[in-house]
């Protein structure tokens, strides 16, 4: 491990420090704040920065710091989860439709084909559309969408690999195809996906703020970024700063985890 | 000939790719819970008028006929009307084009120019320095939402400074392109952000080629090498992104038409959706999916053009 | 006599990670006009470092260290950048081992032609030229050909394009790096004979690195071998191929079945070259070379003259006075 960490930008140290921060907001928001997002306080309400509350307070007197902690929690798992399900069955399936090849392949490229005519942002909108919002169904959402970008990876990458000779000495040793495709080939083409995923999480975690901002994905009370910067959008000029915060908190996360899935990337391109 | 051979071949790839879009519009609105009557018409609807609708959406025939009644609307453009702003969806659809258009191609030259500008002195420059800072802050801009710096570049230039307007777009079309400075910012810098490091990447890489070599050894000028070698190859390169990218622009209009307060389509879908009007909903989607289709068609054609290396198949 | 270009010991390093690696150390040579001076060796090394550094056109972690580069006269080692480019192309031209990658691939062949050419010419002039060249490179349907991408070419006539790219200024000497390795052996053998005719006919000089002796042998006047970085043998082609007085030389000849004379066994060399950047003591071919004594592995050797012209590095050179005429030169 040491010796894999060696050699690494400073960007990857810095967005590494970041995210433990980030990870410790995660768990143990209380180490941070003693508020609590909800309580609703009628005598401060539109409060400016102060040592009472650091981030001000919003339109029902709640503390903008603490909301912005414990929302760490839920952008960071809609970043995770958002990511987690379609990274895994869109590895799967664009290891099989690369594998099978012919008529599995086939299927699977014209599915793309009509997946790619919707813009994805239009496509999860769509789909909130009929099922309705929340945060569950944001996560349906993303699901059905974001897998074809680790399917068309991962396809290309096995198309490449799967004429290599361990691949036919695996056939020739008689070994299943579920086993040749995960035990053998899943290795060897597994790398570009992951790096892939670390990025996704900071794009997920923009799409669901996004979504959250236009009201189809977490709605209030609960605090979470893209939510608590809707919230505060009506008082842009008296309360800048209920909007402010959450943003420069997704900023700065969505930079950290660049910074990691950089420093990994460059190490995974130099292997 | 050969490009119109390979136009007309592209055309009728998409045709079956574009009925599945409607199977799959024509799904959708099926799955919504509930009567579709009911849900175009509203929960407080008569009962007379729903079954006035289930006979004019022809409800009351079987799946496989209402498909291809909902087929014949939607190939003679006729999408039925909205039920909340009561008009065509064709018409509203061809009254807000015009604005999504606009944000689209204003966003489009914003991103052009800054994306060439940083990333080539990125790439080009020789002091590391130089090239590190642009990466940076190109890998920064790329993490931070579009929504998140719409509503700042709002507060700041337009509500603080009153340099520009803070919603809709005017009636002249100075108004007009004046409103578009703040979303085209905002919805450019991300793809801006993410064309640097491209650009970057592909001039380091076309700088350590033999046929750049080969130019300095005819005595050629650095700028003709610079224009005619390096940022020739970098356009090829590059051009493939940025039409990704314009589609993404064109539908990330949903969001900054919603920070901005533009009447353009992601607005008018964005409302759609808000309030249930599904007609509208289906119609829109349907035609942002054409769009889309046609936008990538018209890259590929384009591509074969700029890049000769690729051959019309 | 004048030379067209001397090159008085020529020093040229690399920076590998935080590594100084001399990729050409201590080179000199002459070129005489109208001659055809061969620099040979295995890959890697320096011929083709040294053919770059002639013009500055070295990779970005390259430098030319020490030591000039003097052409008719003038030093042209650090020149300016606006200097360097009235040298290149127009004085000293130079092609490439790679066509595909050499030719500039979004533009068309006409273009990258006739961009060369001095701009008193007008439009139709300077297209008349390219034809011209194209013919003259051997090129038949010249005029459709201008409108080429290349890809369009096969390698054979991509190489030919690239020359007549070359010669498009009218350079007096010819820098060819290793011109023929990329192609097939009979199209090898086409655009060897194109150059030598086109050097006479032009009135060139040239200087042709190669890592194949055949090649060198058919071609070159004079002939310079290096190993790891240093010129080891250096003489006459007729001297060098008759009387070799390196063991590289030697070597080299004894591994190549064009240069072995009928029933000779081929003996290749043993060992790879050793890496520059953990450079023996003493001679740098020490380790795989079969004369070896106790001094080689102590003592760098010296260039030393052992002839009119003849020149090399080698403590024991005597033990190869026997050594005669292993070869009939072609051609």
């Amino acid at each position: 491990m040491k010796k894999r960490l060696k050699g690494m930008p400073v960007s990857f140290y810095v967005g590494a420090v970041i995210l433990f921060v980030i990870l410790l907001m995660t768990f143990f928001p209380g180490l941070f704040t003693d508020q609590d997002p909800y309580t609703q306080d009628m005598n401060a309400l539109l409060q400016g920065p102060s040592a009472a509350h650091w981030f001000g307070t919003d339109d029902l007197g709640r503390d903008v710091y603490a909301r912005v902690i414990y929302g760490t929690r839920i952008d960071l798992a809609i970043g995770i989860f958002a990511m987690l399900v379609p990274a895994v069955t869109g590895t799967l399936i664009g290891l099989c439709a690369g594998y099978y090849g012919k008529k599995v392949d086939a299927v699977l490229m014209r599915i793309l084909d009509v997946i790619t005519a919707f813009p994805f942002i239009i496509l999860v909108i769509a789909i909130v559309a009929i099922i309705g919002s929340g945060i569950r169904n944001m996560f349906i959402a993303i699901w059905c969408v974001g897998w074809k970008d680790y399917a068309k990876l991962v396809r290309s990458e096995v198309l490449a690999e799967k004429n290599m000779e361990y691949v036919a000495a695996a056939k020739t040793l008689g070994f299943s195809g579920a086993r040749i495709m995960l035990r053998h080939i899943l290795p060897n083409v597994i790398d570009g996906a992951f790096v892939y995923a670390i990025s996704d999480v900071m794009m997920c975690m923009m799409v669901g703020a996004s979504l959250s901002f236009l009201g189809l994905g977490v709605s209030a009370p609960t605090p979470e970024w893209g939510a608590i910067i809707t919230g505060g959008r009506p008082f842009l000029t008296s309360a800048w700063w209920i909007s402010i915060f959450p943003g420069i908190f997704l900023a700065v996360a969505g930079v950290a985890i660049s910074f990691v899935g950089k420093g990994v990337a460059e190490k995974v391109k130099a292997k | 000939m050969k490009e119109f051979n390979y136009i007309i071949k592209r055309i009728l790839q998409m045709i079956p790719v574009l009925l599945v879009v409607t199977v799959v519009i024509f799904a959708g609105m099926r799955l919504i819970p509930g009567s579709p009557a009911i849900t175009m018409l509203g929960d407080h609807a008569t009962p007379q008028a729903v079954e006035e609708m289930n006979e004019k959406l022809g409800l009351n025939e079987p799946l496989i006929v209402q498909y291809f009644l909902f087929l014949r609307q939607v190939l003679t453009f006729d999408f039925g009307n909205s039920i909340t702003l009561n008009a065509p969806v064709w018409d509203l659809f061809k009254e807000k084009a015009v604005v999504t258009l606009t944000l689209t191609v204003m966003t489009g030259l914003f991103t052009l120019v800054i994306s060439f500008l940083f990333g080539y002195i990125g790439g080009i420059s020789r002091n590391k320095v130089v090239t590190k800072t642009v990466d940076t802050a190109a890998l920064i801009f790329i993490s931070i939402p579009e929504f998140w710096i719409g509503i700042q570049l709002m507060m700041i230039f337009g509500l603080k400074l009153g340099l520009f307007p803070v919603g809709g777009w005017g009636t002249t079309w100075g108004e007009h392109l004046h409103s578009m400075v703040l979303p085209a910012i905002a919805g450019g810098l991300g793809t801006s952000a993410l064309m640097i490091r491209n650009i970057e990447e592909e001039i380091l890489k076309i700088r350590r080629q033999d046929y750049v070599d080969f130019a300095y050894s005819k005595g050629l000028k650095k700028s003709v090498v610079r224009n005619r070698y390096i940022l020739k190859n970098v356009m090829v390169s590059t051009i493939t992104l940025f039409s990704m990218r314009i589609v993404y622009m064109f539908a990330g209009s949903v969001v900054i038409e919603t920070v901005f307060a533009l009447p353009g389509l992601g607005n008018l879908l964005m409302q759609a959706i808000l309030s249930r009007d599904y007609s509208l909903v289906q119609g829109l989607v349907y035609i942002f999916a054409v769009i889309v289709l046609v936008m990538n068609l018209l890259t590929d054609i384009s591509y074969s053009f700029i890049n000769p290396r690729i051959k019309l198949e | 006599m004048e030379y067209i270009l001397s090159v008085k010991n020529l020093k040229t390093d690399f920076v590998d990670g935080d590594q100084v690696v001399h990729a050409v150390d201590d080179v000199s040579f002459d070129i005489r006009e109208g001659e055809t001076f061969g620099l040979i060796g295995e890959s890697g090394c320096g011929k083709s470092a040294t053919c770059r550094s002639l013009i500055g056109l070295l990779k970005e972690n390259g430098t030319v260290s020490g030591g000039k580069v003097i052409y008719k006269g003038q030093d042209i080692t650090h020149l300016r950048f606006g200097e360097m480019q009235k040298i290149r192309g127009h004085e000293i031209g130079m092609i490439f081992q790679e066509p595909m990658t050499t030719l500039n691939p979004v533009v068309k062949i006409g273009v990258q032609l006739t961009e060369s050419l001095p701009d008193t010419m007008n439009k139709g002039e300077k297209r008349k030229r390219a034809e011209e060249l194209l013919r003259m490179v051997g090129i038949s349907d010249a005029a459709q050909r201008l409108e080429a991408y290349p890809h369009e070419l096969s390698g054979g006539m991509r190489q030919r394009a690239m020359i007549a790219i070359a010669l498009a200024g009218e350079p007096k000497l010819l820098l060819a790096d290793e011109p023929t390795t990329a192609l097939d052996v009979t199209i090898q053998d086409q655009i060897l004979k194109l150059l030598q005719r086109l050097k006479r006919d032009l009135n060139m000089s040239m200087i042709l690195v190669t890592h194949d002796l055949g090649v060198a042998a058919q071609v070159c006047d004079h002939i310079a071998v290096m190993y790891a970085g240093r010129i080891v043998e250096k003489a006459d082609v007729h001297t060098l191929f008759h009387k070799p007085r390196n063991p590289y030389t030697y070597s080299l000849m004894c591994s190549l079945p064009s240069m072995v004379k009928k029933g000779q066994r081929l003996e290749p060399i043993e060992g790879m070259p050793p890496n520059l950047k953990e450079m023996p003591a003493g001679c740098a071919f020490a380790p795989r070379c079969r004369y070896c004594e106790k001094i080689c592995a102590e003592k760098t050797p010296e260039l030393e003259e052992i002839g009119k012209g003849h020149y090399t590095r080698c403590h024991l050179w005597k033990k190869l006075e026997h050594v005669e005429g292993i070869v009939e030169r072609e051609g």
